[in-house]
């Protein structure tokens, strides 16, 4: 096992080299320099500039020096606010979107798993129809819809909750932004673990387990629960890109202040180091949390060799 | 048993013997087809995402305005004088800077409908050929191939193509490049998976065996088996395009004003809900109704083509 974790993180370098080179890439083909002016400045200082960002070196060993920072976990300084670097900038916010999304998991994978597991038990009624219906309408609804209906409902129409902002994580303040992103997610959760339940009952071994006598509730939690687990866990990469690109709209829609604010704010004022710095960041997120979901899923699944 | 009902197989016999009335097989097609028509839900969604095409097309034939004017009367008074109205001709009402909104939602389907079709069609394509290939070349190659996918789906694509956006400027043929080129990994993986079962089959090797070409046989034999579950993906794949165009433009990084799109219309409806409700609610209600649509098809189509899945 330890093997086959070690083999899998060795597995995720190919494709991080790839991510930091294609950002890269796009970085140095984006037309103008960050620090063209209109008014224009003196050749010796643009020069100046040029040497201390390293812009006037070839490609090949700008790329080598950001490898080099990164590595060190330097993201090099913002083009837009000069005083600051990348890093100042995007860890206090990476906090903030880590509560908004644990939070969002949590209930998603919570109520997503037990919805489905009622529809599916009661598979083609009346209560697998309606809850299946709402997954349907959790689908189509995507994050920028449900976040101004919510605001609409509870704070213009009955002034419970606030429409924005963070105020150091109240609880009032993360109610919202939480559950317009977890409806999405409950949803998917939810029709997966239907249909793989669905299927896990209809195979032998719980008929076995049936025609042995066992109670229902045994069957359902200890012969059941986990083969109906395999399709939910390989969903949980995906479910990690929906919590991301759900903060950049929870982010701009209620002025919370995570990480996707500073990716869309960053990518209006052209500032590229934040971009990227962001970019390589959820990058190296998302493909840990790939190379974790495949980790679990080697658990479960006993067939899978490692 | 069989004697007993003498005449029937008589009957069967004669109409065997000169081939009147004989009994006609039915194609794997035929019966998706009946089983797809059978689902009222999928049936009357596809005809709820026709009236929605013919809108987008027809429907500025009914504008009074086009969908760039300004109404300056509208205009001095936007929630008084904008409200949706027969009277006026804004069938919608108008938007926060006095332009006709009924128009604008015309213009705004074509985009969607048209990013969520074209972008689908790009990333069927590659990923159909990609993964036909792959599967069927097999070996080293096949590694390689698959190899490179697997790489390219572990990138956090939705960044890149924003940051795409930003860095070259936004235009609509990049953002069909850009979310097609991104889109095709599934589909190429799927088609692989797809390929590796049908290649053992009986007719692939009577066509190596007729000396047809390795890519002939991938186009003419391979390709045309595996649609079904490519039609399935594709319907399935459309309403999640039209979503990402939407969210892109909803982020103000889509579609270049005056054109605009249902995400670029919810993200300004968003700014006047609370006084002008309409401005929100007529472009959402037709991008939900078509997402809603596109996924019933998509699930009556799958019950369709792959019972196994049921």
């Amino acid at each position: 096992m330890l093997n086959f974790i070690f083999r899998r993180f060795l597995q995720a370098i190919p494709t991080l080299l790839v991510l930091t080179i294609l950002t890269f890439a796009l970085m140095y083909m984006a037309p103008g320099s960050p620090f063209l002016t209109e008014k224009g400045m003196p050749d010796e200082v643009l020069a100046n500039i040029n040497a201390k960002y390293h812009l006037d070196l070839p490609v090949w060993e700008q790329y080598l020096i950001y490898l080099g920072n990164l590595l060190q976990g330097d993201l090099g300084p913002s083009f837009r606010y000069l005083d600051f670097s990348v890093n100042d900038l995007v860890w206090p916010s990476l906090a903030v979107s880590a509560t908004i999304g644990g939070w969002s998991l949590l209930i998603a994978v919570i109520l997503g798993i037990t919805m489905g597991m009622v529809a599916a038990l009661h598979h083609n009624k009346w209560l697998d129809y309606t809850l299946m219906t709402t997954a349907m309408a959790g689908i189509v609804l995507p994050t920028f819809v449900m976040a101004p209906l919510l605001v609409l409902l509870l704070s213009y129409k009955v002034k419970w909750l606030p429409a924005g902002g963070w105020h150091n994580g109240d609880w009032q303040y993360l109610v919202l932004p939480v559950f317009a992103m977890a409806t999405h997610l409950i949803a998917q959760i939810a029709r997966i673990t239907r249909g793989s339940l669905i299927e896990v009952m209809s195979s032998n071994f719980i008929r076995t387990a049936q025609a042995k006598g066992l109670p229902y509730r045994t069957i359902i939690l200890r012969h059941a629960f986990k083969p109906m687990m395999l399709p939910v866990v390989s969903y949980l990469g995906p479910l990690f890109v929906g919590v991301l690109t759900g903060s950049v709209i929870i982010d701009v829609f209620f002025g919370t202040g995570g990480i996707g604010q500073h990716f869309v704010n960053g990518a209006i004022n052209r500032d590229y180091s934040m971009v990227m710095g962001v970019t390589v960041l959820v990058g190296v997120m998302y493909i840990a949390f790939n190379a974790v979901t495949d980790i679990i899923y080697a658990y479960i699944d006993p067939k899978i060799r490692y | 048993m069989f004697f007993k009902h003498k005449e029937v197989a008589q009957e069967l016999a004669q109409q065997l013997e000169s081939g009147v009335g004989a009994i006609e097989g039915r194609s794997l097609w035929q019966d998706a087809k009946r089983r797809f028509f059978r689902n009222k839900a999928a049936v009357m969604s596809l005809f709820i995402i026709g009236l929605i095409i013919l809108f987008s097309i027809f429907g500025s034939q009914f504008a009074h305005y086009s969908y760039e004017e300004i109404d300056w009367f509208a205009l001095s008074d936007p929630v008084a004088l904008g409200r949706p109205s027969i009277e006026t001709g804004h069938y919608f009402g108008t938007d926060k800077l006095g332009r006709d909104l009924y128009a604008r939602t015309v213009q705004g389907s074509q985009i969607s409908l048209m990013v969520g079709i074209l972008s689908s069609l790009v990333a069927i394509i590659i990923g159909t050929l990609y993964g036909a290939a792959s599967g069927f070349i097999g070996g080293r190659v096949d590694m390689v191939m698959m190899r490179i996918v697997e790489i390219l789906s572990a990138l956090p694509f939705m960044f890149m193509v924003i940051m795409l956006m930003v860095m070259f400027g936004r235009q609509i043929i990049l953002i069909f490049v850009a979310i097609g080129a991104v889109s095709w990994l599934d589909m190429a993986r799927i088609v692989r998976g797809q390929t590796l079962s049908i290649k053992n089959k009986e007719y692939i090797e009577a066509a190596h065996a007729c000396g047809v070409s390795q890519w002939r046989i991938v186009v003419r034999h391979v390709v045309p088996n595996v649609m079904g579950i490519v039609l399935v993906y594709a319907s399935l794949m459309i309403p999640g395009m039209i979503m990402f165009e939407s969210f892109i433009s909803f982020l103000g990084l889509g579609v270049q004003e005056p054109e605009t799109s249902w995400g670029a219309l919810i993200s300004e409806g968003v700014v006047t809900m609370e006084f002008a409700l309409w401005q929100l609610a007529f472009p959402l209600t037709f991008l939900v109704i078509t997402l809603f649509c596109f996924n019933f098809v998509g699930d009556g189509l799958r019950d369709a083509l792959d019972p196994k899945e049921r």
